[in-house]
């Protein structure tokens, strides 16, 4: 691919995220976080109180890059097989089994997404660790494969419960988990609130044009990405450092408020999860029409690629909520490049 | 008739040279003393001997008694000899200070001892003794107990008035407090006052970068940052500038070279072609001297 093609596909990008933009108000960061990990292929899990915009969002960014979308709702009694296929008489009486909603498409199958995943059982949990990870999966004496799919997740952080709390292995299979807030602007509230445009959803995510960025390409624009930006050996030993820190804070001279450091960290980030955030600080740059690596990239996108993957000893844990985000920053501000 | 007239002329020339007066070695002496009563232990008394000798006669400072404890409550505390020769001889002002210890219960007579002065001349000592001098030391106490009178036996002295040394001690301190404010700037232009964390980060730099030449351009770069990380108390980076300028607002005049400084060193670390520009290393160093002059608030 040219660095022509390249650039135009930078434009493609940027105009599918002003349209996301204009239709989701007030959160460009969660949205640039988004077109990131679409065009960085990995999975996102989205978190944030009810009602503030999480499935528009998704339904948005689905109907942007165009191709079949298929939405599950975790219960309680959800079980693997229901994503499978499923089961009902016909109208002749007889039975009858048809695809359930990840076989239904098949590889057409662009975006998966799965709402309130921490109301589903563990089963369903590792059935999804395949389908993220692999991307395939076994079904009727069969592989099926589904090379375009996105895995979208969202849980709310309001209730806990009838909920099971993914495995450390399920989370570390998303490439990022976003924080989606209440946007702080008063005008933009204002407009949620009292602009029509608003109200009908299905209305509003019918104004964004599909398939300005065809979904059946992203896969081999994500590898030109990657390759195209080759990050220097200064800039690795910074993705190291932090790293690092992340698993032995104290060894940078980092200290929170009533911790002791040497027991917070249960465990830090994975390889996975260095390749991940290395690949979204990849399309970061590329966003901003750079080819060299920085380390603003791999700040831009450190939090939302790290924060679900270092896991805090059981005694902290009632803290996430307060550790994790001051860990996060204390790690950007004691870590120097070069 | 005037034949008798020339031998009585010549008889009396004969007999006044026969004179002794003219002879006489020790032509004046005199013993000046004060008053000799009312003396208490710790006075002090001065006693001058006048002497006038004849030309050539020489004093024998050893004869005088030694400066010193004379006896068991006297003392010789200082001796002074003056001497001034002329045409008709020598005079001599001796002063002896004597200091009393004596401490007697009843007024007392005392004196101060003889002693014999000694003069030479060609090859022969003249003697010249001075006399017991008498005194009467009084005694210091009251001689009886008054507490019947609702008197203290001993009433303490006044105390002394002390000499005014206040423009001393106010010359002393003004003295003092230039020579700290000297010394604190000293200080600051060599960049001790650590504790000032905003005040000496460019100091070392500046020399450090002085002795670099674009061979270690890489090393210049560094030092560089981490003057700027100290200064921001956190790794600076181009993105965090406003940030960095909300704290620092004195350094928003650099934002142009800061920003070319964070460009450079952002393509020579980080970009896979780390070429330099002739003259980098030079807007390196200006950046790093613009740095301490704005830390030292003359920029």
């Amino acid at each position: 691919m040219l660095n022509t093609q390249l650039s135009d596909w930078r434009e493609a990008a940027l105009q599918f995220e002003q349209q996301i933009n204009n239709t989701i108000l007030g959160q460009e960061r969660a949205v640039r976080q988004a077109v990131i990990a679409i065009f960085a292929r990995g999975h996102v899990l989205l978190e944030g109180s009810v009602g503030v915009g999480k499935t528009t969002l998704l339904r948005a960014l689905a109907q942007g890059l165009g191709g079949d979308y298929q939405r599950i709702e975790g219960t309680i009694d959800l079980m693997p097989a229901d994503l499978i296929y499923y089961t009902y008489l016909d109208k002749h009486g007889r039975p009858q089994v048809d695809p359930g909603p990840l076989l239904k498409q098949g590889n057409r199958l662009a975006t998966f997404f799965f709402n309130e995943i921490n109301r589903a059982r563990p089963q369903v949990h590792s059935l999804l660790l395949r389908v993220m990870a692999e991307r395939s999966i076994s079904a009727f004496n069969q592989e099926y494969h589904f090379p375009h799919m996105q895995v979208f997740a969202d849980r709310n952080r309001i209730e806990k419960e009838e909920t099971f709390e993914l495995p450390a292995a399920a989370r570390d299979r998303f490439m990022m988990e976003i924080h989606i807030d209440m946007p702080a602007d008063e005008s933009i509230l204002q407009d949620l609130v009292f602009n029509p445009r608003f109200h009908d959803v299905d209305q509003l995510i019918a104004e964004i044009a599909p398939g300005n960025v065809a979904y059946y390409q992203l896969n081999e624009l994500a590898v030109h990405i990657q390759q195209s930006i080759v990050p220097s050996h200064a800039l690795q030993q910074y993705a190291l450092n932090l790293w690092q820190a992340g698993s032995k804070p104290m060894e940078y001279g980092i200290q929170l408020s009533d911790v002791d450091m040497t027991e917070l960290i249960q465990a830090g980030a994975s390889p996975r999860g260095m390749s991940f955030l290395i690949r979204a600080a990849k399309v970061n740059a590329w966003l901003h029409n750079r080819d060299i690596l920085l380390p603003e990239d791999l700040q831009a996108v450190f939090v939302v690629t790290m924060a679900h993957r270092i896991f805090l000893n059981p005694i902290y844990s009632y803290r996430q909520e307060q550790l994790m985000p001051a860990l996060m920053h204390a790690i950007l501000n004691a870590v120097a490049a070069p | 008739m005037h034949f008798k007239s020339l031998l009585l002329l010549l008889l009396s020339v004969l007999l006044s040279s026969c004179s002794d007066s003219i002879d006489r070695p020790i032509r004046f002496f005199q013993v000046q003393t004060p008053r000799p009563f009312g003396y208490v232990i710790g006075d002090t008394i001065m006693q001058r001997i006048i002497i006038e000798t004849r030309p050539g006669l020489a004093l024998q400072k050893n004869s005088l008694p030694a400066k010193g404890r004379i006896n068991r409550w006297l003392n010789l505390q200082d001796i002074t000899i003056k001497s001034v020769a002329g045409g008709q001889g020598t005079r001599y002002q001796i002063d002896l200070v004597y200091q009393l210890f004596y401490a007697p219960l009843t007024v007392k007579m005392l004196e101060t001892p003889s002693f014999t002065l000694q003069f030479h001349q060609f090859g022969k000592t003249i003697a010249k003794k001075v006399p017991r001098w008498h005194f009467t030391a009084a005694p210091l106490r009251e001689l009886a107990i008054r507490k019947d009178a609702g008197k203290d036996y001993m009433r303490p002295d006044a105390p002394a008035p002390l000499i005014d040394n206040r423009a001393v001690w106010i010359r002393v301190a003004l003295f003092l407090a230039l020579a700290c404010c000297l010394g604190i700037y000293l200080a600051w232009i060599y960049g001790l006052l650590r504790f000032l964390p905003r005040y000496h980060i460019f100091k070392r730099p500046v020399r450090q970068l002085a002795h670099l030449a674009e061979s270690d351009f890489a090393r210049m770069l560094r030092i560089m940052h981490t003057a700027l990380n100290r200064l921001n108390g956190a790794p600076l980076f181009p993105h965090r500038l406003p940030a960095f300028y909300q704290r620092f607002p004195a350094y928003q005049q650099l934002d142009d070279e800061l920003r070319w400084f964070f460009d450079c060193s952002n393509h020579y670390f980080f970009s896979v072609d780390s070429k330099i520009q002739p003259g980098d290393d030079a807007k390196i160093k200006a950046l790093c001297r613009h740095c301490l002059q704005v830390e030292r608030g003359m920029r």
